[in-house]
């Protein structure tokens, strides 16, 4: 029996604690970054109940993971391309069975996922907003967690207790901090201090610094145009910031 | 193939797992109900699920027939080996799918004759995936793959619940005792066993029916941000940002 040549990508999960804070819109210009640079990248929808990539993305999806978890069908034919290095992995919306997958459920959605990652550099997930099982479960896959906040104390909270649970629960230690819709980069840093601060004191984990994303009229007008912001306004601040996460990204 | 101890068969399933994610094969465990042996049944990736349950079905090998046969005598449940065997294969799940496992331990006071009786009355309870076995002939266990802390205590309940309704005769008690593998942590299956055993223990000690689970299980319910933390997180930018200086 000669096994298939399989690479190894990098599994990389992108989630907040409260929602709103700009994950998807995060994760779908980083994907798109990362593709600039060379790097074939899967986006999962991570969102099963409630997914919106494909909405950022301005997607019109024939098959999603709802298909393979109820029906059997091959993951990979749900893959749609965005470009020859980027391709999304989009879930269902309004279905609150797929936010809450049994175990067998969960455990089948890994050994499908596991058939068809090999052939990127990169596999990014967006994750629903919370601390339910399928966020905990996909953070636990997942060799890198990146925690996206903004100053607001509802995401500082929010954003704490995912850390929480998941260095308590699961043992995670390494996590990136992604500090969103920040008004300067000196607020970003006061706000990642802050967070390092508390983490170092009271779970006794050090958390890194994967940049701050300034305020960009750029990024809600793209989301309003359903594309990347990075596409279509490729010298905003935002952009430029994101080019720089990516390659953040790449050097983990 | 000559090596027949559960310890070899285990290893060679779990050998053979692995090569499988190599290759666009699905991989189902056959579990037993007590004299049986394992078996492992690859099937290829191209055919859909609803036809290999199917074909499964026709076979008379249900996709992963884990739950026992209920309604039995106890004497027909699962015994202790067949609930190691299968805690080694879940332990050994937990690590590959990274989901959590659950093994709660039920002690009905009136012993062996009360365990049939009990083991009836979960038959409809059982989430698909449930394993159901007896445990030293006075009790039952109960594998709840998947299942975290709050969801395993969740399901205690529901089970103390039921076997209460379903206890005949008045003055019998329960005793439930809970532990929890999650994937960060490596556990033997006779030391998984024993931390559910020591909390069936201490919840036989406590009486009214109690449910306790292993310390590292309640340690997992500290998760709440306290007092402390938020007022932390909440300092304003500027205090925060001296503070981080004073700290360094």
């Amino acid at each position: 029996m000669t096994a298939k040549t399989k690479r190894s990508p990098k599994i990389i999960c992108i989630s907040s604690g409260k929602g709103g804070v700009g994950k998807t819109s995060f994760s779908v210009n980083v994907a798109t970054a990362l593709s600039q640079q060379g790097k074939s990248v899967l986006l999962i929808d991570g969102d099963l109940g409630l997914a919106n990539v494909d909405v950022v993305l301005g997607l019109n999806v024939r098959h999603t993971i709802r298909e393979t978890i109820e029906e059997g069908r091959d993951l990979a034919s749900s893959l749609v391309e965005i470009n020859p290095k980027f391709q999304v992995l989009p879930a269902s919306s309004g279905v609150p069975e797929m936010a809450n997958l049994s175990y067998e459920e969960q455990a089948f959605l890994t050994s499908s996922l596991e058939e068809i990652i090999d052939r990127f550099d990169y596999v990014l997930i967006d994750t629903a907003a919370g601390i339910g099982d399928s966020v905990l479960w996909f953070n636990t896959w997942s060799q890198e967690n990146i925690v996206i906040l903004t100053p607001d104390p509802t995401s500082l909270t929010d954003a704490y207790a995912l850390i929480k649970v998941l260095h308590s629960r699961h043992d995670r230690k390494r996590f990136h901090l992604l500090i969103n819709s920040v008004q300067s980069k000196k607020e970003g840093q006061d706000v990642f201090a802050n967070m390092r601060m508390v983490l170092e004191r009271f779970l006794k984990i050090t958390p890194l610094a994967l940049g701050s994303m300034p305020q960009d009229k750029s990024v809600s007008m793209a989301i309003r145009q359903q594309k990347p912001f990075l596409l279509g306004a490729p010298d905003s601040k935002a952009s430029l910031e994101i080019v720089a996460v990516a390659e953040r990204i790449i050097n983990l | 193939m000559s090596r027949k101890t559960p310890s070899d068969t285990a290893q060679l399933y779990r050998s053979l797992e692995e090569q499988a994610r190599h290759h666009p094969v699905r991989a189902i465990k056959l579990t037993d109900t007590g004299a049986a042996p394992l078996g492992l049944l690859l099937i290829d990736d191209t055919i859909p699920a609803p036809e290999v349950a199917s074909l499964l079905a026709g076979l008379r090998f249900p996709d992963q027939p884990r739950a026992a046969s209920l309604g039995q005598p106890e004497g027909k449940l699962p015994d202790l080996a067949w609930l190691r065997r299968q805690l080694a294969m879940e332990l050994a799940q937990v690590q590959q799918t990274r989901l959590p496992c659950a093994l709660l331990l039920i002690a009905p006071s009136g012993g062996a004759s009360l365990v049939g009786q009990a083991a009836a009355a979960l038959a409809p309870c059982l989430h698909p995936g449930d394993l159901l076995s007896g445990f030293q002939k006075t009790g039952l266990a109960l594998i709840m793959p998947g299942a975290s802390v709050g969801k395993a205590r969740k399901r205690a309940e529901e089970i103390r619940t039921i076997l209460r309704t379903a206890a005949s005769s008045k003055g019998t008690s329960l005793a439930l005792g809970i532990a929890v593998c999650h994937a960060y942590e490596t556990i033997p299956p006779d030391q998984f066993l024993a931390l559910a055993e020591a909390e069936l223990a201490r919840a036989a000690k406590m009486g009214n029916d109690a449910i306790c689970q292993s310390a590292a299980a309640r340690a997992e319910d500290s998760c709440q941000v306290t007092v402390e933390e938020r007022a932390q997180l909440w300092m304003q930018p500027r205090m925060s940002s001296r503070a981080a200086g004073m700290a360094a």
